[in-house]
Parts: C-alpha cells; sequence; structure tokens
C-alpha cells in the first residue's frame, strides 16, 4: 500500500465507525436522556451513574470492561456466539461500540439538561387540548430540546471521532479493517513514519475541525425555525 | 394507572428489542470494508487469510517479512493488528481470532499459558533485543563508552522514565550494574516514550541515550556506541506461539516458521533484532 492509499483507507473507515457510533448513540441516548430527565423513579440515580461513568475512567479501563462484556465468556458474547456464531471483537461492530459508549455521556448529559428546561406547564396545556403522547414528543419535546440534542450529537460525533483507547482493545488495530485515523497515528509514530503520522494528523484535525463548524454554523439561530424555538424557550 | 405502566414497559421493551435487532443486522452487514475469508476453503484459489498479533515494537520488521512470506505462499494472505503486548494477550483471552501472537517479552505469553490458551510447547523465541548507549550521528560524539557518561562535559542523558517505560527500566538496570546510577542522575532527562529518546537524541539535545537496539536502527539521526557488559541485564525476548483458538493454525504454522528460517532472520537481523541465541 502506498502512503495516501493507507491514508484514505483509514478515513473510509473512521466514517464508516464515527456514523454507526453517532446513530447508536441517538437511538440508545434519546429514550435515557428522556428517562434521566423524568424526576423520582427507582433506579434514576444508578443508570446516570452508569452511562456518565465512562467520561470518568481512562479508555484502556473502558475498553478492558468492554472487552469483557463482548467477550467469549461475557454477556454480549454470548449472545452473538448463539446469534453470529462468532464474537464482536476486532470486528468495525467493535469499534462502533467502544465509540458509541464514549460518546454517549456526552450526548446524553446536553440533551438531558435541555429536557429539564421544559416548563411542566407546557405539557399540561397540551394535555388538556388532548395531545396523544407521540404529540408531545414530535410538537414539544423535540422542537423545544432540539439545541440540547443537537449540541449532544455534534460532542459525540466528534468525541467518537477521536476514539483510541477502548477501540485499540475491543477491534484491534488492522490496516483495512478496524484501522481508523487515530489508530493509524499511533501506528505511524510507533513504527518512526512521521511523514505518514503527520498525515493522518492534519487530515484528523482537518475533519474534525469541519465537523464541528458545519454543526455550529448549522445550529446558529436565524436560520429557518431555529429562531422560533428560541423565541420559546 | 396500571395498564398504563405496561404499556409503556411494553413501548420500552419493543424498543430494546428494535435497538438489539438493529445491533445484530449492523453486525452481519458490517463484516468490514475487506471482510475476512471464511474457514480454510481453499478451493477458489482465494487466499486464506491469517490474523498475526505482533508487539507494536515488530511492525516495520514483520511487514517486511510479510512481504517476503507471501513470495513463497501466495496461498496465505497475513494481516496484522499491532498493539502492545499486554493487550494483545488480553484480547486473545477473551476471545479474538488470533492465528499467531508475537510478544515483546515473556510475561504476556506465559499469561496465556497459564490461562491453557496456548500450549507451553509451542512457544519459540524468534528473536532477542537489548539496550544500547546511543550518540548523535553529527557532531563531535564525545561518549563513546558507558564510562565517559559520568564525565562533566557530558550534560544530559536521554532515556526512557523506568516509573513506567520498559527500555527505562532496563537502562536503569545497566546503569545500576556500571555503578554509575548516582554519578549521572542529575543528568537523566526522562522522557515518555524510546521516541522521544531518539529525538532528543539525533537533535543533540541530549549527548547520549539508552534505547533498544532496534529503535536505534530505525534513526538516521543517532550511532549506536556500546553494547551492555554480558550478563548486565536479562536479554528481552521475542516468543511466537499459534494460540489453541487459532482459525487457521496449519497456515500459521507456517508463518512461524518462515520466521525461525535463516530467511526470516535475515529480516529481523536487519532491523536491528539479535539472533534467539
Amino acid at each position: 500500500m502506498d502512503l495516501m492509499s493507507e491514508v484514505w483507507t483509514a478515513l473510509r473507515i473512521s466514517l464508516v465507525i464515527v456514523l454507526g457510533a453517532t446513530a447508536l448513540v441517538v437511538a440508545a441516548g434519546l429514550p435515557l436522556a428522556v428517562a434521566l430527565a423524568r424526576p423520582g423513579w427507582r433506579g434514576r440515580g444508578l443508570v446516570d451513574v452508569l452511562v456518565t461513568l465512562p467520561l470518568a475512567l481512562p479508555p484502556t479501563v473502558l475498553g478492558f470492561y468492554l472487552l469483557q462484556l463482548i467477550g467469549r465468556t461475557g454477556p454480549i458474547g454470548w449472545l452473538t456466539q448463539r446469534l453470529l456464531g462468532t464474537t464482536l471483537i476486532f470486528t468495525p461492530a467493535a469499534a462502533v461500540l467502544a465509540a458509541a459508549v464514549v460518546g454517549l455521556p456526552l450526548f446524553v448529559q446536553p440533551a438531558r439538561a435541555a429536557l429539564e428546561e421544559i416548563p411542566a406547564e407546557v405539557h399540561e396545556a397540551a394535555a388538556i387540548d388532548g395531545a396523544t403522547g407521540w404529540d408531545h414528543l414530535r410538537y414539544i419535546t423535540l422542537p423545544l430540546a432540539w439545541p440540547g440534542i443537537f449540541t449532544g450529537i455534534l460532542l459525540a460525533f466528534t468525541r467518537s471521532l477521536g476514539e483510541f483507547g477502548a477501540t485499540l482493545m475491543v477491534a484491534g488495530n488492522i490496516p483495512g479493517r478496524t484501522q481508523t485515523l487515530s489508530l493509524a497515528i499511533y501506528s505511524a509514530v510507533q513504527a518512526g513514519r512521521e511523514d505518514l503520522a503527520a498525515r493522518l494528523a492534519l487530515l484528523l484535525t482537518a475533519v474534525a475541525a469541519l465537523s464541528l463548524w458545519a454543526g455550529i454554523r448549522w445550529r446558529r439561530p436565524g436560520r429557518g425555525q431555529a429562531a422560533e424555538r428560541r423565541v420559546w424557550l | 394507572m396500571s395498564r398504563r405502566l405496561r404499556s409503556r414497559a411494553a413501548r420500552a421493551a419493543a424498543y430494546i428489542l428494535l435497538l438489539a435487532s438493529m445491533g445484530v443486522a449492523a453486525c452481519r452487514a458490517l463484516p468490514g470494508p475487506s471482510p475476512a475469508p471464511e474457514e480454510s476453503s481453499n478451493a477458489g484459489g482465494k487466499p486464506v487469510e491469517i490474523l498475526v498479533s505482533a508487539a507494536a515494537s515488530l511492525q516495520d520488521a514483520m511487514r517486511e517479512a510479510a512481504a517476503e512470506f507471501a513470495r513463497e505462499h501466495p496461498e496465505i494472505a497475513v494481516r496484522f493488528n499491532f498493539g502492545s503486548s499486554g493487550a494483545l494477550a488480553q484480547q486473545i483471552a477473551a476471545g479474538a481470532p488470533v492465528d499467531l501472537f508475537i510478544a515483546a517479552g515473556r510475561q504476556p505469553m506465559d499469561m496465556l499459558v497459564e490461562k491453557g490458551l496456548v500450549d507451553p510447547g509451542a512457544v519459540h523465541v524468534i528473536a532477542r533485543n537489548q539496550v544500547v548507549l546511543i550518540v548523535p550521528r553529527t557532531g563531535a560524539a564525545s561518549v563513546r563508552g558507558w564510562q565517559d557518561l559520568s564525565r562533566p562535559d557530558v550534560r544530559r542523558i536521554a532515556i526512557g522514565d523506568p516509573a513506567h517505560v520498559p527500555a527505562g527500566q532496563y537502562a536503569r538496570q545497566v546503569l545500576e550494574q556500571l555503578g554509575l546510577w548516582e554519578k549521572v542522575s542529575t543528568k537523566l532527562v526522562l522522557d515518555q516514550d524510546v521516541r522521544e529518546v531518539l529525538h532528543h537524541v539525533a537533535a543533540g539535545e541530549a549527548q547520549a541515550g539508552i534505547v533498544y537496539r532496534t529503535d536505534a536502527a530505525t534513526s538516521d539521526g543517532v550511532a549506536v556506541v556500546a553494547e551492555p557488559p554480558a550478563g548486565s541485564q536479562p536479554p528481552v525476548v521475542y516468543p511466537v506461539a499459534v494460540p489453541r483458538t487459532a482459525p487457521h493454525p496449519e497456515e500459521a504454522r507456517k508463518l512461524a516458521e518462515f520466521l525461525t528460517s535463516e530467511r526470516g532472520r535475515s529480516v529481523l537481523r536487519r532491523h536491528g533484532f539479535l539472533p534467539p541465541g
């Protein structure tokens, strides 16, 4: 493989994994944020701690836990062995899982804070007017909490892009299969291939900066309905 | 109230089921940009792919060895997973489908032998390594041997931080054996990894440094001036083994044999490794 084809391969793998992880974060994180924004149910504190814990743990420790979870003797490993006949170790799916776990708290916390800001009266008024559960979600919860949810998506996306430690443990560092940009940089530095490392680092920085810029620009009030939503808040 | 609760629980259950099925679908759809070939069905002439987990310090040597191996064995395609030996061993213990494991140091391999994942009789040492004394290649080298380190004009000596860098721990052992540790301790620059030591010495910021022989071989900016005296340190060994859980043990054994053959050894020698001895 020549230098640039290694770089593009790593970029492609990174993007596939980050998009998968972001989708997983939203799918799992939105119900979690909604539940956590609601006070007074049993086990809320425990769920809160579990979701936020990845922020505090070093990625290699997190990777070790995940490895036990999806490994041969772990619960997820048991399930995938029965369903797929193999564990997820060294697959891009494992990388998606690792990136999602580290990205999850960054999505859940701002989303949940935005949900908590919604005054109960709005929901009560809607209920009097006969709104269904779906109406609440579609016309009140999502539009009002959107800035927080969007910030969460952006943070989770960019954090997943830089994910390294946990991914290295569960997905390995296999060029052409699970070697993301971050892992490729580690390998290049280890091998003393400074030219390659520099190109990869520049590309990763550019991709991260570009997605942040696009996200922040798109979120700016004054465009479309965003202004209306701000009035509501 | 109880009906509402039940329906909420049902919805939560349905959602979790949906997520789980999405996950399974994703796993099926995502065997990767270049999927691994299935079991050793070599009928179609498609090469059997083996996965080799190797210590990160072996990267260059292994890539080159694999390229030579591919010429002899076009029916086998080698894919690498590079990382720290300890992490690689943990992956194998958790069930990673690794065909060949090459560690830096005995400890990670011993861990797998203890767990029954590697047959103790199947472990072979393919190379050794040792720490050496290096100096900048350019400029007048004032350091020509270990004893020069205590001279006053030698102001900075770069080594890996012995607190967490294995090469730094070996450097300390050698300096202690030579009775130099106390004398040079105020001149030591404790670097975070071997790469930093190489940078500091190549740039002339340190007049000398201590790194693995193989690391010295990767830098044009440094020259090796001394080896440790015999018996002053246990040599670092690189053991190789086919784990019991390897999906393609036959093909993996062929690569292991190649690495211990004369051709394999000459590749390792070119990258600064010592023969298994």
